[in-house]
Parts: structure tokens; C-alpha cells; sequence
């Protein structure tokens, strides 16, 4: 687990890596949007206060 | 606006375009003010929600002013008027006792009352001890009105947000900082849209499963889901969103305080608090407790010590109630307040026993510290019950599967 996470953070140090990670987040994000939002906007919980 | 939502991604994304291409200190400013406005118009749609909205900006605007024009002494009264109107606007329910119904029966809604509350009270006291930075109407209003932190915080402080203020165009250094940035802020959108989303699905399911015809078995087994369930959701929701707008914020160049250390990792409700809602603690911390404490600790000095228990108690009572208008939010605000006042009289019995250094070589002993992080954790998740406004189904539910087991 120690491993997995001090190769993570060599990994995160990269430029490139980061880039990646961006795609695959936004690619992710929207797809969850479209999956939520299309099953019903109430299953998006918002709190506020 | 949900901060999930396609319309949030448009929304930002126009601005960040539009930051970008303006380059006098001025434009950004203008194009700041407006998609505030544009945000807030998403909450606020009657003419009386924008009145009552105007109306509060204005007084308290006209308060900091007299404040800073040498009225200090009127202070107290302004404070007492600025939470008057946040009780009016929240509509508690123990009010019932104590006032007219029809107060409390009105239909105006102001969008992050609770959030402009705080913020005031910290213009009018720091205004008064002279440690407030300069203010326009302009930078009073977009500080009150920011959408990075007007429905759940941070709650900014005014010296950080002018050093932005005076100059916005102060975007992220390197790629590097705006990678991170963007990164922080998808993983806040992932952390609201699919971890809390899931965590509360699966509160929501197990709770279904709490009904007469369920043995022992499936009743415990789906409450205990429930209760590690929901504290995942609040804590994935709230620490998303703080993500968002920590990392939206970044983006056009506005530092925003951090609110969350690993919370469920802490060894004690002190700890937690340190490392739960972190803005509102400092907030607390500042205008509640270090006040209150001053206060009694100048007039009685003798009494400070076993006082501090007690206003320890209800800096986090209040705390706790502040989060929501109904009788829950009493009793998660008693939990907690008991809790910390709990965890401070057993840290200072702990060094009446054993000294400092016995208490160090406790503090340093691993199993200590898993079995303080598990205690912990399983009394802010007990909290947790509480938290949910259906305060009877959850009574009914703890009574079912008590009835099932016992």
C-alpha cells in the first residue's frame, strides 16, 4: 500500500501524467452527468446550508 | 446552481474564458460581479427573495460604515440584528416556543443567509478592533456574494479576499498550478456526482431494508450500513464542493481557506473539528469561543478553567445547531458539544495523572491511536443519525432494530 502510494505521488510529479488524469476526469464527469441526469436530477444530492 | 450539473460546467467555463481575455483589473471585476449575480439569479427567483437579499446587504454594508466612522460602541446591537434576521430568515422551529407562528410562516428564502451571516459578523468585529482591510461597496458585496463560497463555504476571510480583490489578475503561476488546479476541481465533481451519490444510494437502500417483516440479521446488517453510509455522503458532498470551488477559485487567481484534513481520521472530537468544516471552526473559534472566553476569564478570572468547559460546550452546541433549522440539528449540536467538552476534561485529566511526558509516550502508542481514531469514528457517525432531518423515521428505525435484537 506504502509502495502503491509513493509510486502514485513519482507519478503525479509528471507533467503528462496530470494531463491524463484531467482527460479521464472530464471524460468521466460528463458521462456521469449524462448517466445521472438522464436517470433523474434528483439522484444528484446538493447540500447548502 | 447544482456544482454537479452540465449547467455548472458551461457556466464556469464561460467565465474562465472571459477572465482570461480581459486584461484590465477593472473588466475582471465587472465580468466577477455579474456571474455572481448570474449564480445567485439561480436560487433567487422572486422579486421579494432580490428585496429581502438588498435589504440585508445594505443594512449590514451601512453598519460596517458607521462602525468604521467611530460608532464602535453601537457593535453588540449590529451583531444582535445580523442574527435576528439570520433566525428570521432560517426559520428555527424551537422559535415556535417563544414567537408568533406567523413569523416563522413566512415564504422568503435567502440563499446563503447562513454563509453572508458569518461573513458580517466578521466585518463588524474586525471593522471594530481596526484590523479589517479597506472596503468599497463593490468589494463588500462581491465578497458577500461570491459564489465560490456563499451556499457551503469556505468561509473567507476579508483581508484574503481584497488581496485578490485589489488585484484579479493574478491567474495560476506555472501549468503546473492550473493542472492541479483543474485536476482538484474534477475530482471534487467526481467525489459530489459518483462517490456521494453511491454513498447515499446505498444509506437510502439499506434504510428501505429496515422494515417489521426483517429478521435480526438484515435489520443490523442495513442499519450498519446506514450509519457508515451517510457520514461517506456528507463528507464526499461537502468536501466535493469545497474542492470545486477551491479549485474554480484557483483558476481566476482567488486563494480559498482548505476545509477538510482526512476528518474520519481523527483521534478525538477536538481533532475532528480541526479537521471538519475547518473555516467554520476557526470561525467559531474566533467570534464564539476566544470572545466569550475573554470575556468571562476578565471579569472572573477564577472561574476561567471549569468555564472553558462549558463555553467549549456551546461554541460547539451552536455549531452543531447552526447546520440546519429543525430539532436534529439540536441534538447533532449536543453530541458534539458534549463530545468535545468530554475530550477536553479527559486531555487535561489525563496530564493531571500523568504528567506531560506520560501523556506524550500515551499520544505517540499506536494502538492508542487506532483505538482513539475508531472511538472517534463511531461517535461522529452516531452524530450522523442526527443529521438527517427525518429525525421520527430514524427513531423509528433505531426502535425496530433495537425490538429485533433485544
Amino acid at each position: 500500500m506504502t509502495s502503491f502510494l509513493h509510486r502514485f505521488r513519482a507519478m503525479r510529479e509528471n507533467t503528462d501524467f496530470l494531463y491524463w488524469c484531467l482527460v479521464a476526469k472530464t471524460l468521466l464527469v460528463l458521462a456521469l452527468i449524462l448517466v445521472l441526469y438522464g436517470w433523474g436530477t434528483e439522484n444528484v444530492v446538493y447540500m447548502g446550508f | 446552481m447544482n456544482l454537479f450539473s452540465h449547467h455548472f460546467l458551461v457556466f464556469f467555463g464561460i467565465l474562465f474564458l472571459a477572465y482570461r481575455q480581459l486584461r484590465s483589473v477593472t473588466g475582471r471585476r465587472v465580468i466577477l460581479t455579474i456571474a455572481n449575480l448570474v449564480f445567485l439569479l439561480t436560487f433567487l427567483q422572486t422579486i421579494k427573495d432580490w428585496l429581502a437579499l438588498a435589504v440585508f446587504l445594505l443594512l449590514s454594508y451601512v453598519m460596517l460604515i458607521l462602525i468604521r466612522d467611530s460608532w464602535k460602541w453601537i457593535c453588540g446591537l449590529f451583531i444582535a440584528l445580523i442574527l435576528a434576521a439570520l433566525v428570521f430568515f432560517r426559520r428555527y422551529e424551537f422559535l415556535g416556543w417563544f414567537v408568533p407562528s406567523a413569523a416563522l410562516h413566512h415564504t422568503l428564502a435567502l440563499t446563503g443567509i447562513s454563509y453572508m451571516t458569518f461573513k458580517a459578523i466578521h466585518l463588524i468585529v474586525d471593522q471594530r478592533q481596526g484590523q479589517l482591510a479597506p472596503f468599497t461597496f463593490l468589494s463588500y458585496l462581491n465578497y458577500q456574494i461570491g459564489f465560490f463560497s456563499l451556499v457551503a463555504g469556505p468561509i473567507q476571510r476579508y483581508n484574503d479576499f481584497f488581496q485578490f480583490w485589489q488585484d484579479p489578475g493574478k491567474t495560476p503561476d506555472t501549468e503546473r498550478d492550473g493542472l492541479e488546479s483543474w485536476n482538484r476541481m474534477l475530482t471534487g465533481m467526481l467525489k459530489l456526482g459518483l462517490l456521494g451519490t453511491a454513498a447515499f444510494y446505498l444509506h437510502n437502500k439499506a434504510r428501505e431494508l429496515i422494515v417489521p417483516q426483517a429478521g435480526a440479521a438484515q435489520a443490523v446488517t442495513a442499519l450498519l450500513s446506514s450509519f457508515y453510509a451517510y457520514p461517506a455522503f456528507v463528507y464526499f458532498n461537502f468536501s466535493g464542493y469545497c474542492d470545486v470551488v477551491i479549485g474554480g477559485a484557483a483558476l481566476l487567481g482567488m486563494k480559498q481557506a482548505e476545509n477538510f484534513d482526512r476528518p474520519y481520521l481523527a483521534r478525538n472530537m477536538i481533532d475532528f473539528w480541526n479537521r471538519w468544516h475547518i473555516s467554520l471552526t476557526q470561525w467559531i473559534r474566533d467570534y464564539v469561543f476566544n470572545a466569550s472566553y475573554k470575556w468571562v476569564a476578565e471579569r472572573w478570572s477564577r472561574l476561567a478553567s471549569k468555564a472553558g468547559y462549558v463555553l467549549l460546550f456551546t461554541a460547539l452546541f451552536l455549531a452543531g445547531l447552526w447546520h440546519g433549522s429543525t430539532w436534529n440539528f439540536a441534538i447533532f449540536g449536543l453530541i458534539h458539544g458534549v463530545g468535545v467538552m468530554a475530550t477536553q476534561i479527559y486531555g487535561d485529566a489525563l496530564r493531571a495523572v500523568f504528567g506531560r511526558a506520560g501523556v506524550k509516550k500515551y499520544m505517540a502508542s499506536s494502538w492508542a491511536r487506532v483505538a482513539a481514531v475508531a472511538v472517534t469514528l463511531n461517535y461522529v457517525c452516531f452524530s450522523f443519525l442526527f443529521f438527517s432531518p427525518e429525525l421520527d423515521r430514524t427513531m423509528d428505525m433505531l426502535k425496530l432494530v433495537y425490538s429485533k435484537v433485544f
